[in-house]
C-alpha cells in the first residue's frame, strides 16, 4: 500500500488505496468536528431574526425572506445578478448570429407530443410565474422562483424543435442585462434622492422591489434557459468556430 | 434529538459524501456532480439551523440559500460548459493521473 521511500523512484505518484485512506480519514475527521459543532450550536440564539422582525414594516414587503433579499441585504442580490450575467457572458457562443430573438423552424424534427403538451402548459406557467412574483411580497415566492419556472417552460419549448432562440441577438442581450441594469439604475437613483445606495424610501419600497423583481425575473429566465441551450446545442458554442471567426 | 438536529447531521453527511467525491473522482463530470452534492448538504444544514422553534425561523439563512441555489446552478452550467470545451480540445475528460 505505502511505497518504501525511494529517492530514485521515477514512477507514478498515484496510489489509489492510500489516497482513498487519506481522503476518507480526513473527511471522517471533518465530519466528527462538524457534528460536534452542531451539537454545541446554541438553539436559543435567535440570530438576527429579531432585527428583521423589528424593521419589517420599513421594508415595503411583509415576507421576511423577500425583505432580506431585496431590501436589507440587497447588495447580495445585486451581486448575484452580476454573477449570473458574467456566467452567461462566459458561456455565450463566440460569434454573433444575426437575426431575431425567436426563430420558428419550419423544417427539421418537431416533437409533436411535447408541442401538444406545451400548448396547454405554457400559458398556465406564465400565469403562475406572474402569481409567484406577486406573491413574493407576502408569501414564499419571488423573482428566482418565477424565473426558474419561466426558464423551465423555455427549455420545454426548445425541446419541441419548433423554435430556436438566438441568444446573441441584440434583443436577447438586452433581456439578459435588464435585471442588473435596472437594479444598478435604481441604486444610483437612490444615491441621488435618498443619499444611500439601495436605501428605499419608506413609502415606495414595495413598488421598487416589485419592479426590480420583475426585471430580475425576465433576466433570470433568459439566463437559465440560455445556459441550458448553450450546453446541449454544441453547434452554438463550438470553440473552433471562435478561432475561425477570430483569425 | 429533534428533527432540526437530525436534518443538520444529515446535511453534514451529504456534504461529506460530496467532499469525498470531489477528492476521489477522476472524471470531471463526477467532480462537478460531487460539488453539487456538497452544495446541497450546505443548503440543508443552513435551512435546518435556521429553525429555532415551531414558529421562530431565521429568514437570513433562507435568503442566503435562495441566492446560493441560483449561483450553484450557474456555476454548474459554467463548469459543464468548460468541460465540454475541454473534451473538444483534448481527447479525454479524465485526469491523467495514471501515467
Amino acid at each position: 500500500m505505502f511505497n518504501k521511500i525511494d529517492l530514485d523512484y521515477n514512477g507514478s505518484a498515484w496510489d489509489s488505496a492510500a489516497s482513498r485512506l487519506v481522503a476518507g480519514l480526513s473527511v471522517a475527521g471533518l465530519l466528527f468536528f462538524l457534528v460536534l459543532m452542531v451539537f454545541k450550536h446554541d438553539v436559543h440564539n435567535t440570530g438576527i431574526r429579531l432585527y428583521v422582525d423589528d424593521n419589517i414594516d420599513l421594508s415595503g414587503v411583509s415576507n421576511p425572506v423577500t425583505a432580506v433579499l431585496l431590501n436589507f441585504r440587497a447588495y447580495d442580490t445585486l451581486l448575484e445578478l452580476a454573477v449570473l450575467l458574467i456566467v452567461v457572458i462566459a458561456t455565450l457562443p463566440g460569434h454573433n448570429q444575426q437575426g431575431p430573438l425567436v426563430k420558428r423552424m419550419v423544417q427539421g424534427e418537431h416533437n409533436l407530443v411535447i408541442l401538444a403538451l406545451q400548448r396547454g402548459i405554457a400559458p398556465s406557467v406564465l400565469m403562475f410565474a406572474g402569481y409567484l412574483l406577486w406573491a413574493g411580497a407576502s408569501q414564499p415566492g419571488g423573482a428566482f422562483q418565477a424565473g426558474a419556472l419561466l426558464a423551465g417552460t423555455c427549455v420545454l419549448m426548445l425541446q419541441t424543435g419548433t423554435y430556436r432562440i438566438n441568444y446573441t441577438s441584440i434583443m436577447a442581450r438586452q433581456l439578459l442585462a435588464l435585471g442588473l441594469v435596472f437594479f444598478v439604475a435604481v441604486g444610483l437613483a437612490l444615491i441621488f434622492f435618498e443619499g444611500n445606495l439601495l436605501n428605499y424610501p419608506a413609502d415606495h419600497g414595495g413598488l421598487l422591489i416589485l419592479l426590480i423583481e420583475g426585471c430580475a425575473t425576465v433576466s433570470i429566465a433568459v439566463t437559465l434557459s440560455s445556459l441550458y441551450s448553450n450546453l446541449v446545442d454544441p453547434s452554438f458554442s463550438d470553440p473552433t468556430d471562435t478561432y475561425r471567426q477570430g483569425s | 434529538m429533534n428533527s432540526a438536529l437530525l436534518y443538520s447531521i444529515t446535511g453534514i453527511g451529504v456534504f461529506a459524501i460530496g467532499l469525498l467525491g470531489v477528492v476521489l473522482a477522476s472524471h470531471i463530470m463526477r467532480k462537478v456532480l460531487a460539488l453539487n452534492v456538497m452544495g446541497v448538504g450546505i443548503f440543508m444544514l443552513l435551512i435546518a439551523l435556521a429553525k429555532h422553534s415551531e414558529s421562530l425561523v431565521d429568514p437570513v439563512p433562507h435568503a442566503m440559500v435562495l441566492t446560493g441555489i441560483v449561483i450553484g446552478a450557474a456555476g454548474t452550467a459554467l463548469a459543464l460548459n468548460l468541460m465540454v470545451r475541454l473534451h473538444k480540445m483534448s481527447d479525454s475528460t479524465q485526469e491523467k493521473a495514471k501515467r
